[in-house]
């Protein structure tokens, strides 16, 4: 069966969609859509099962902007990043040129990561291969400097990372695997599940937030939205913003495709490097936004690089697909390319489709759906959306406890949220943390906790030195920085 | 202004107290063979960035005006309903579960009760469809 066989297209389409969906509703992920779909596509031949994960794959992670203009929820972690200057700008101008910000470099991070894919991958696996422990270390590390001293308070920026850093350390340690800060309690032993503190954070609190400022909550904007205005304010604000910031999307989407072929990173991290980085500029949040929507969706495409030529997952979706690759009788890495060329070939074929034709159409539609949802008041559809939030933390493992842990850190969120301390920074330290703690460990178990072999690679040595540059250069011109970033966003458009 | 200082105060303690907690804890978490700071060690780390960081942040603000705005019983109130979650979900099921925290939620937001029970009975609707029938959630 070929690729451009009706079967196959039709799974390319409805995978989008099924993927866009999961994305947009915050609580349903692109890994829960990959896991719930596996079932029913190994029952499917190889060429029609990748199109719909190569479907779903590139729809979820760029759907998850949906929520962040819709409701300020990220559909997805790697949204979470830039979810509050992707908000602002649909509350600023349109939520429909914000949609438009959101699909375009979307589909153009994409397609430059396909790019990659296609003809540099070669190169940068041989450069991952390089990639020790320790270089992992200064990476990571790199991503949460530029995080945490990214924002106008660098003591609530610490204080916000520290909290999501050490509420990823309860459960099993990396290094011994003893349990921590478990409290005796069996559904502790796991940790805290991401995407439960994620709806807890970005779900709850917000309806909470909403319930203190219930008299003063603002309508979301509904002007202009009519079927000329969404589709100029889509397509042709958002390519005219899109092409006055090209050289931003052609760094970013190099950025987010090098992060995402990285094993281990992936679309979150890409999108908080990227995004930060521009916030450490002094960008507007229409540039913040499209940085981090730019290097999310080509760092899905970079993930495949390490996946299909090397067999190593560059994050978790492509753990899955791998899994999928060897129950599909598939061995990843050099062997795909000499045995099964035809399928690379429609591998990429179903990127170039994805990114050029699904992205930007889904996002016009999502936009269209967008208007109708905007029409229901505020208050209903937080009223509907705490109720979601139940659900879908109960979903990700059919757990009640998790229910627990919702209060209690959707408590948590709020006090954050209210006190005006960036709650990205305690999904960050989630995320970030455990990788940390892992490449320390690790790398001071293999050489017997000698401190000095995190300079003694040349390319460790290389991030080491940029972690040093990026706290010397942050420091050295923070005032000015600080300053612009203390500005309310008004000022600083 | 004056009701985020409350809110940033509030952190701040609730960052030191942690700290001090995860400090407190990590000295009972074993260490590594030859005497090697083993679990222990990033939460140590961690518990001393919250304590001073809170604490710092404690001092910044300590001389600035801080009040309520009104309106915290209510929150106070859904999370303590939230809390209950577990406990209608084992009694009540999941789709009526979702749908009665839309409805609650929807209510205390002010809406009028009749489209707050709408809001419910769609969200009930929903979940129980497209979660429950269709990707096959337990509850």
């Amino acid at each position: 069966m070929s690729f451009l066989s009706p079967e196959a297209l039709l799974a390319l389409i409805l995978g989008s969609l099924y993927g866009a969906i999961f994305g947009a509703i915050p609580g349903l992920t692109a890994t829960l859509a990959i896991s719930l779909a596996i079932p029913v596509l190994l029952f499917l031949g190889p060429q029609v099962a990748l199109a719909a994960l190569i479907g779903i794959t590139a729809t979820a992670i760029f759907a998850g902007d949906i929520g962040s203009v819709l409701v300020r929820m990220p559909g997805t972690p790697a949204s979470a990043a830039y979810t509050e200057e992707l908000h602002e700008v649909a509350q600023k101008r349109s939520p429909a040129f914000a949609l438009g910000l959101s699909a375009l470099p979307s589909a153009i991070g994409s397609l430059i990561g396909l790019g990659f894919l296609v003809v540099g991958s070669l190169g940068l696996v041989a450069l991952a291969k390089q990639f020790s422990s320790f270089e992992y270390f200064w990476l990571v590390l790199l991503g949460i400097i530029s995080g945490v001293l990214a924002v106008p308070s660098i003591l609530k920026g610490a204080l916000a990372f520290g909290l999501g850093m050490l509420l990823a350390t309860i459960g099993y340690d990396p290094a011994l695997g003893h349990p921590r800060f478990t409290f005796g309690q069996p559904n502790l032993l796991g940790g805290i599940d991401f995407i439960v503190a994620l709806i807890a954070f970005f779900g709850v609190s917000e309806v909470l937030h909403h319930l203190l400022h219930k008299n003063r909550s603002p309508q979301a904007q509904v002007e202009g939205l009519g079927g000329r205005g969404i589709f100029r304010a889509y397509f042709q604000e958002a390519g005219q913003f899109c092409w006055k910031e090209r050289g931003s999307l052609v760094r970013s989407s190099v950025l987010g495709t090098f992060v995402g072929f990285l094993p281990g990173a992936g679309s979150d991290i890409a999108a908080w490097i990227s995004s930060n980085l521009r916030r450490m500029r002094g960008g507007r949040p229409e540039q913040v936004a499209l940085d981090g929507t730019t290097a999310n969706n080509a760092a899905v495409a970079g993930a495949w690089i390490p996946a299909m030529a090397l067999g190593l997952p560059g994050d978790t979706l492509t753990a899955i697909l791998l899994g999928m690759f060897l129950a599909l009788g598939i061995t990843p890495g050099p062997e795909l390319f000499n045995k099964h060329g035809a399928l690379v070939i429609q591998i990429y074929l179903a990127f170039f489709l994805v990114s050029v034709v699904l992205m930007p159409l889904g996002g016009y539609l999502s936009a269209l759906i967008v208007q109708n949802l905007l029409r229901i008041p505020m208050r209903v559809l937080m009223g509907a959306v705490l109720g979601l939030c139940v659900v879908g933390a109960y979903a990700v493992n059919n757990n009640p406890f998790d229910l627990y842990l919702l209060a209690a850190l959707g408590a948590l969120g709020f006090v954050l949220r209210q006190g005006g301390f960036p709650l990205g920074l305690v999904v960050l330290g989630m995320v970030l943390g455990p990788l940390l703690e892992q490449h320390f460990m690790v790398s001071m178990i293999k050489t017997h906790w000698n401190l000095l072999s995190f300079f003694e690679r040349p390319l460790a040595l290389l991030l080491a030195f940029l972690n040093v540059a990026m706290v010397v250069a942050v420091l050295g011109f923070r005032r000015g920085w600080w300053a612009a970033l203390r500005l309310p966003a008004e000022e600083r458009a | 202004m004056d009701a985020m200082r409350v809110w940033e105060r509030v952190a701040a303690l609730l960052a030191v107290a942690l700290g001090a907690l995860a400090l407190l804890l990590s000295r009972g978490l074993p260490q590594m063979e030859g005497g090697y700071p083993g679990p222990a060690l990033f939460p140590s780390i961690l518990g001393v960035v919250l304590l001073l960081s809170g604490l710092g942040l404690w001092w910044q603000g300590r001389r600035a005006r801080a009040r309520l705005q009104g309106g915290e019983g209510l929150v106070l109130l859904a999370l303590l309903g939230l809390a209950l979650a577990p406990w209608l979900l084992g009694r009540l099921g999941l789709s009526p579960t979702a749908g009665f925290y839309a409805a609650a939620g929807a209510l205390l937001l002010g809406v009028r009760p009749g489209v707050a029970l709408l809001t419910g009975g769609a969200v009930a609707l929903l979940v129980y469809l497209f979660f429950q029938r269709f990707l096959g959630v337990q509850g």
